[in-house]
């Protein structure tokens, strides 16, 4: 057993889940907050055939842990940050077939300034160019579809702003990079944000004491998971030259 | 009678009846002179905590040549810091009382003895002295033995109510060995512990309230803590381990005061900052640990239980997340160079610089127009006006110095560097008085350099504060040195927690509307950060009039501002610190500050905890914002704050144990328990 501290924050939804109900309970999920207006912390669990149901409770300061533990409640990490990139399965246009293409994790409504959407317990994916998203539970989201920050991602090289990276007539090519973290205090919503090395050329050719690394954001349809590329290998460029 | 602590080096000092006798081994950390008023500070409150009379406190000799004040210091920010313990004996007891040795047979499995650095528990110091008379001189050979406080907190199992109301609360055995008595034997101390076992004195009179268990605790010491653990990390039996999260959290923030805040600290701090931060690092570990040592025998559960419940704790969570900010103010206040901001406050006192709230001086320096004050807030209006007044000060009394040494001609021609009052020749106004410019002239000093000539102005006029206050002097070359090094190693550069403009004079001219008065300003552009303070020759093309130390105008009122206040005194490096955590912090995820306020320990004749409340006048951003490496690119793993598997750091600041568990328990992180979590307080 460890002594443990959760460290929540007012009025923020933190989901939570039972991975190991104690006996004769059964699993379930859903939010706890702590409400400062009632200075009460509420757990808000979802009940229900269709999870539609909502169950109140609220518990005081001191005890709230103790009643958490023995329910069996664990609360589960919880996606704030911006550029979170998940892998989701979507229907081909026309085939009956599935493929797996990466999302970006954006916040349910415009001005919402967290990713879950509280109310049905989702993060909303940003899938296409055509703006189109994809709800995914939360559980589902932390355990099957969130990429880890360090993922190599294969990004097209068509689409990098700077024109001196597209002089080099890699028009074809994809660069090798990998997810990040932005690297700004005010992230683009939607974006991705990839790092890749850039080796300049010097005066006696490249060599990789003077490479560098650099991070931009792009839209989540123009990378892809180097796990799933089945083209040619020398289409991966390593380096941005 | 003597009262030793266990475990320590570096600065030392004793109580007397004439007074502090003086260190004679050099402390390890820089300021000294401000150090030792400090560790004096502390002592006097621990004493005033023991409730020990002044009168008395000249017995208590300290022995340390041995034993470090850290070994207080830490006591006494412990039990700041942990508001459910009581450092101090309830009303009705007594010193006396105190010092009895009260131990329960129980106990006796817990009962560890501190043996000092290098000895052995029970070895004797022999020394020889000498008595000289008209006729012989006398030797006597003394003994004198090690001095064990030993620590142990009642944990009975709980038989009856009696017993269980001993067993909710932790009685800490001082066991003090007065001095020239033989060393304990273990032996003799089973016969003590029977003896103690009857002895009234112990007994309580009203039993204490489950609700608030109280927790007396003198002498468990953190750096004894770190003595027992220190062993068995050793030999591999209990690793003490910090969970991936709050190591992540302490990276970016000893990144963020590396990268950003070493450029107040001491240059010796500097370039040995990776073994500061590990030292710093450990010294928070064990600091956590004896918290949760005491806290989780106050929970009065068996001791079979209590130490698998602690040492399951410690190996995955042995830093709770909450002593982060401790970490990085302890880190701050030892780095930060006391001497520099204990000077720069007798500059801004002499020269009258406002103190301005830190955050509306970096919203002003981003400024590059007057505001409408009308529409302005009051708070931010005030500051304002008052940097706007002090810069209009300086221009009337011509404190600008000119730009490195180049003859000063007109406003032309000067540069952000202020220095004291002068008249329209460039002579000071009061040529006695200034404190920072002295006229040039033949007179007693007239062979010493300005340092040294500013230096005997500072004694003078400020001298018997800094040497009460702190300690610093009374010798002039203390004054010069410190002066030296504001001018040649003291270069702040907050650039990258304020505003990167933050050296732009002529920027913050035009934002005061006040760029007219001096076209000849620049923008100063360079990396490198420029010094506080420069040594200057004032002159006009035919002749030289006056000297001067300039210090960087915006370098001045940052630091006041950081500081909060224009006071003399060694806690002005508590403040700075406090002020730099704070900002440090505003560029965390707010995940890291729930509530957006933390608690750090502050020393003083109180040692009240302080609070620091995080700002949230810039949105913060929900990630740690990291330096860009190639080795990413390469490797994968992030520079700082690693990720924890498939989660980023980020996205557990609000369950920091969860993938320590996760590892303990070989499960994913999603597949843990809730019975693996106890609470941290009892219900």
């Amino acid at each position: 057993m460890a002594q443990s501290s959760y460290f929540l924050a007012p009025d923020v939804a933190y989901t939570y889940h039972t991975p190991h109900p104690p006996e004769g309970m059964p699993k379930n999920h859903g939010v706890i907050r702590v409400n400062m207006d009632i200075e009460r912390v509420v757990i808000e669990t979802t009940t229900g055939e269709d999870n539609d149901q909502l169950e109140l409770e609220k518990l005081d300061f001191m005890h709230w842990e103790e009643a958490i533990r023995a329910k069996g409640i664990v609360i589960t990490p919880l996606i704030q940050r911006a550029g979170a990139a998940v892998k989701v399965s979507i229907p081909e246009d026309g085939t009956q077939t599935e493929k797996v293409c990466i999302g970006c994790l954006v916040p349910p409504m415009q001005n919402d300034e967290e990713l879950l959407d509280g109310t049905d317990l989702t993060y909303h994916a940003l899938l296409t160019s055509d703006m189109r998203t994809a709800r995914i539970f939360f559980l589902e989201t932390l355990t099957d579809c969130l990429l880890p920050v360090g993922e190599i991602l294969y990004l097209d090289m068509t689409i990098l702003e700077n024109p001196a990276f597209r002089e080099q007539g890699r028009g074809d090519k994809l660069l090798f990079t990998r997810l990040d973290i932005p690297h700004i205090r005010t992230p683009e919503v939607g974006k991705l944000y990839v790092t890749c090395l850039h080796q300049p050329k010097g005066p006696r050719g490249r060599s990789a004491r003077g490479a560098s690394s650099l991070t931009f954001a792009v839209n989540p349809w123009d990378v892809q998971l180097a796990s799933l590329f089945e083209g040619d290998p020398s289409r991966v460029v390593r380096h941005l030259h | 009678m003597t009262i030793s602590v266990m475990a320590g080096n570096g600065h030392f000092q004793s109580q007397t009846p004439d007074g502090p006798v003086p260190c004679r081994v050099k402390p390890n950390t820089t300021g000294m002179d401000f150090l030792l008023a400090r560790v004096m500070e502390i002592w006097n409150a621990l004493y005033d905590r023991l409730m020990i009379p002044p009168k008395d406190r000249h017995n208590l000799i300290l022995n340390c040549m041995r034993y470090t004040a850290t070994v207080w210091e830490n006591l006494v920010t412990a039990q700041a810091a942990a508001g459910r313990l009581i450092a101090v004996p309830p009303p009705d007891a007594n010193f006396q009382a105190m010092s009895l040795t009260e131990i329960r047979d129980s106990l006796k499995s817990l009962i560890q003895y501190g043996p000092p650095r290098n000895e052995q528990v029970g070895q004797t110091v022999s020394f020889n002295s000498q008595e000289v008379n008209s006729t012989r001189v006398a030797s006597t050979k003394r003994k004198l033995a090690n001095n064990n406080i030993v620590v142990l907190a009642s944990n009975v199992g709980s038989k009856n109510a009696e017993q269980k109301e001993e067993g909710n609360t932790l009685d800490v055995v001082c066991h003090v060995v007065p001095a020239g008595v033989p060393p304990p034997t273990q032996k003799r101390m089973r016969v003590e512990l029977n003896d103690t076992e009857t002895n009234a004195n112990t007994a309580r009179n009203q039993p204490l309230e489950n609700q608030d268990v109280a927790v007396n605790c003198i002498a468990y010491t953190s750096n004894f803590a770190g003595l027992y653990v220190g062993l068995l990390n050793h030999i591999g039996a209990y690793p003490a381990e910090i969970d991936p999260t709050t190591e992540a959290m302490l990276d970016w923030g000893f990144f963020y005061i590396k990268q950003y805040a070493s450029s107040s600290m001491d240059v010796f701090v500097r370039d040995n900052f990776s073994r500061m931060r590990e030292g710093y690092k450990s010294r928070a570990v064990i600091m956590s640990i004896w918290l949760k040592t005491i806290h989780t025998l106050s929970l009065g559960k068996s001791k079979e239980e209590s130490i698998q419940h602690l040492w399951f704790d410690v190996h995955t969570n042995a830093l709770s997340m909450a002593l982060t900010p401790v970490v990085f103010c302890n880190l701050l206040y030892r780095g930060a160079h006391m001497g520099s901001l204990i000077m720069s406050n007798v500059i801004a006192t002499h020269l009258r610089c406002p103190v301005v709230g830190i955050r509306n001086l970096n919203r002003f320096f981003d400024m590059d127009r007057p505001p409408d004050l009308e529409t302005m807030h009051a708070d931010f209006k005030e500051d304002y006006q008052q940097i706007q007044e002090f810069i209009r000060i300086c221009f009337s009394n011509n404190r600008f110095c000119p730009p490195e040494d180049s003859p000063l001609c007109s406003l032309s021609n000067i540069s952000c560097y202020i220095s004291g009052d002068a008249t329209q020749d460039l002579l000071p106004v009061n040529p006695k008085t200034s404190l920072l410019r002295v006229p040039l002239g033949k007179d007693k000093d007239e062979n010493h350099d300005i340092s040294y000539k500013i230096a005997l102005r500072i004694a003078s006029q400020f001298g018997e504060e800094l040497f009460g206050q702190c300690h610093m002097g009374p010798d002039v070359s203390t004054y010069r040195l410190a002066l030296l090094y504001l001018s040649e190693r003291f270069a702040p550069d907050f650039r990258g927690l304020l505003s990167p403009n933050m050296f732009f004079s002529r920027q913050h001219l035009a934002a005061l509307g006040l760029e007219r008065m001096a076209p000849g300003m620049t923008d100063y552009i360079e990396s490198s950060p420029p010094p506080f303070a420069r040594q200057f020759t004032i002159r006009t093309r035919e002749q030289a009039h006056s000297q001067a130390i300039g210090v960087n105008v915006w370098s001045l009122l940052t630091v006041v501002s950081l500081i909060g206040n224009t006071e003399i005194h060694p806690d002005v490096s508590n403040y700075f610190s406090n002020s730099l955590v704070e900002i440090i912090l505003s560029h965390a995820p707010p995940a890291c500050t729930p509530g957006n306020v933390c608690a750090t320990p502050r020393f003083g004749p109180s040692c009240q905890v302080a609070k620091l409340y995080i700002p949230e006048l810039n949105e913060r951003p929900k990630h740690f914002l990291r330096p860009n490496e190639p080795s990413f690119v390469r490797n994968g793993i992030m520079p700082i704050a690693k990720s924890c598997g498939r989660f980023a750091p980020e996205d557990m600041l609000h369950a920091p144990q969860l993938s320590a568990i996760s590892k303990q328990l070989h499960c994913d992180i999603m597949e843990v328990p809730a019975n693996a979590f106890t609470v941290s307080h009892r219900a």
